[in-house]
């Protein structure tokens, strides 16, 4: 009898097991072809609101997944100001006052510059393939590309702010062209899509990325990459305190 | 031959790239500032209004991959009341360089005043771990975010809010990376006399994502000792310092001695031993609101009269004349480009405070503008019943 219940378990459980690992595996190929180990990218980034917008351009550095280094080239203003993560920790160089401030974690949610990117979205402490698990689900097509559909549900214990994200993923290029963020209540927030697919170092990706707040109506941010290397020569200790004040 | 054509082709096509990603050698950046102040002073019956051309170049000379030349000037054109009316106006808007005057008055008349100053001036390389830093520069000490009580070089007031920099110190800082976020550095500032020169060691420590600062060192004649700490406690932030040092009785007796008649202990004549600390703690929500309380202690603060030892206190380093300053702030952001904040510094011995409303609003990109009020109030004499009611309102423009 016992046996039975074994069947029943490998029927029923082992495909949906075998489908979360693939869509795992198709999230994890989409996280990679943006990411790479380490990377460089110089980004322009757009704030656009109904009645204003501001631009700001920035250099960032990124050893996956733990280290980032990102520098304000513009505007003058916020020029020079750079920010360093390395594990859960977060600095900020302030060069006017040549002063290294350690951000506490309470303020990595707020909106970076007035951006519809939080600190966090921009130094990622959550990972989209660690924190959450992947649920295949239909099949779809977005500008005219076949796509993946995936499910991510953040696991029970990791501290992610989304109850729900629904991610385009391209069947022949793995590149991501749309997520949906939802909240706990299934409310859809915001979404992220990825345009203009160009070669940069190599690889077929998104250039032009927009972040759409949907309570928000004419508003959006925009992430331009002007330049972007995968792969680059750097070590952990590259992202330092002594590197925060000296990069440019 | 293949291989030369091989190397030939890569060095013709692969130099343009090179040198398009190289760096430019120099940096010039700063600003210009227009500010508009109305201010009540003690002795006066009438309202100074002042206006405050304030304008300022930041230079950086890269030599080479490791040497940095950096040169910082500001130029302060005054008109106004103030000037007029003010005795001795000038000093009480200059900095104060042991060593090296590099300020000069370009012009000084009846209402209007011209002040050029370099406040940074230093070389600056780098040798694998080693940073080695040499002329006038900021050496900013310290965690907290209001009161700074282990920075012995150039400590910052949250009210002189118009000078954003913070002074400068002409001092030698070698300072040698342990590990990507640890350290230990010496500074050394020389001086014409034993009070002048400072010294100070730094170790610089990371404890489960604690970040943990050592400090000893001679500053005023005075041995000290002293310890900070930045992290955070269910994600608010949580900072601290810790400061001791020699009785304030050994340092340099006080150019602003209270007359006997008054019957006041200088500060300068305390006997005990100087303990000073700071606590930090501030918590932003998801909606912008954000809150930051900060308390400083000095147990040779005074309880009384705190007004009286303003100028003492500053010159035997402490961050404040009084036993206990409270601070208090609350932020939010009203509009993503205009930013509310409220602060309050309360003295509850002698509970006179000041209140500091102010709103800075991004008009367009590079410019922002400040409108600012002090709102103090307290008995004459106490900490800040001498302050006036004053407002500012401040145009900035960057480059």
């Amino acid at each position: 009898m016992k046996y039975i219940k074994f069947i029943m378990v490998t029927l029923f459980f082992i495909p949906t097991l075998l489908i979360a690992q693939d869509a795992k595996s198709i999230a994890t190929k989409a996280n990679n072809l943006l990411r790479g180990e380490s990377s460089f990218a110089r980004v322009t980034m757009q704030i656009i609101k109904p009645d204003w917008s501001r631009e700001f351009e920035m250099k960032t550095w990124s050893l996956e997944p733990d280290y980032a280094l990102i520098l304000i080239t513009a505007p003058a203003r916020d020029k020079g100001t750079v920010t360093l993560k390395r594990e859960t920790e977060v600095w900020n160089w302030i060069p006017k006052v040549q002063r290294t401030i350690k951000i506490p974690p309470s303020m990595m949610m707020q909106p970076w510059m007035g951006s519809n990117f939080t600190n966090d979205d921009l130094v990622r402490e959550s990972s989209i393939v660690e924190d959450y698990t992947h649920h295949l689900m239909a099949s779809d097509t977005l500008d005219g590309r076949p796509c993946y559909q995936i499910k991510l549900l953040p696991k029970p214990d990791v501290g992610v702010v989304w109850g729900k994200i629904i991610m385009w993923i391209t069947q022949n290029g793995y590149q991501e062209l749309k997520a949906d963020y939802y909240d706990e209540d299934n409310n859809r927030i915001k979404s992220m899509i990825g345009q203009n697919i160009q070669s940069m170092d190599g690889r077929k990706i998104p250039t032009h990325w927009e972040m759409i707040p949907h309570n928000k109506p004419g508003e959006k941010t925009v992430l331009i990459y002007r330049e972007l290397d995968f792969n680059i020569d750097v070590e952990p200790s590259f992202f330092s305190i002594r590197n925060m004040k000296r990069i440019r | 031959m293949k291989g030369w054509i091989h190397i030939i082709i890569i060095v013709v096509l692969g130099l343009p790239t090179v040198l398009t990603a190289q760096l430019k050698t120099y940096d010039v950046t700063g600003y210009v500032k227009y500010m508009y102040s109305s201010a009540d002073i003690a002795f006066s019956p009438e309202r100074m209004n002042d206006h405050l051309l304030h304008s300022r170049l930041n230079m950086r000379w890269f030599p080479t991959s490791n040497l940095t030349g950096a040169m910082e000037v500001r130029f302060r054109g005054l008109y106004g009341q103030s000037i007029e009316q003010v005795p001795d106006y000038k000093s009480f808007i200059t900095s104060d360089y042991p060593i090296l005057d590099m300020e000069a008055t370009v012009w000084d008349e009846n209402r209007t005043l011209g002040l050029v100053e370099i406040d940074r001036l230093h070389f600056d390389y780098l040798y694998n771990d080693w940073q080695i830093t040499a002329g006038r520069q900021r050496i900013a000490w310290g965690t907290a975010l209001v009161w700074n009580v282990i920075d012995v070089f150039n400590p910052k007031s949250i009210l002189n809010f118009d000078y954003e920099e913070n002074p400068g110190a002409d001092a030698l800082r070698v300072q040698y990376y342990t590990g990507p976020i640890t350290k230990v550095e010496v500074a050394y500032q020389p001086g014409d006399n034993r009070y002048e020169h400072t010294v100070g060691l730094l170790w610089n420590l990371n404890y489960r994502t604690y970040d943990i600062f050592l400090l000893g060192g001679w500053f005023n004649n005075r041995k000290i000792g002293g310890l900070a700490w930045a992290g955070d406690i269910y994600g608010a932030g949580f900072r601290g310092e810790v400061m001791i040092g020699d009785p304030l009785s050994k340092g340099k007796k006080t150019d602003y001695a209270i007359p006997p008649f008054l019957h006041f202990e200088n500060l300068t004549e305390d006997d005990r031993p100087v303990v000073s600390y700071v606590l930090s703690g501030d918590y932003t929500f998801s909606n912008s609101f954000y809150i930051h309380s900060e308390v400083l202690f000095n147990n040779v603060g005074k309880r009384k009269k705190a007004g009286l030892f303003q100028l003492q206190a500053t010159e035997a380093g402490l961050r404040s004349p009084a036993r206990w300053s409270l601070y208090q702030e609350f932020a939010y952001d009203l509009h993503p480009l205009i930013r509310g904040t409220v602060y309050t510094i309360y003295n509850p011995d002698d509970q006179s405070y000041i209140l500091v409303p102010n709103l800075t609003w991004s008009v367009i990109t590079n410019v922002d503008l400040l409108a600012l009020t002090f709102i103090p109030a307290g008995e004459r004499l106490s900490e800040f019943g001498s302050y006036g009611n004053s407002y500012f309102l401040r145009l900035k423009f960057s480059f």
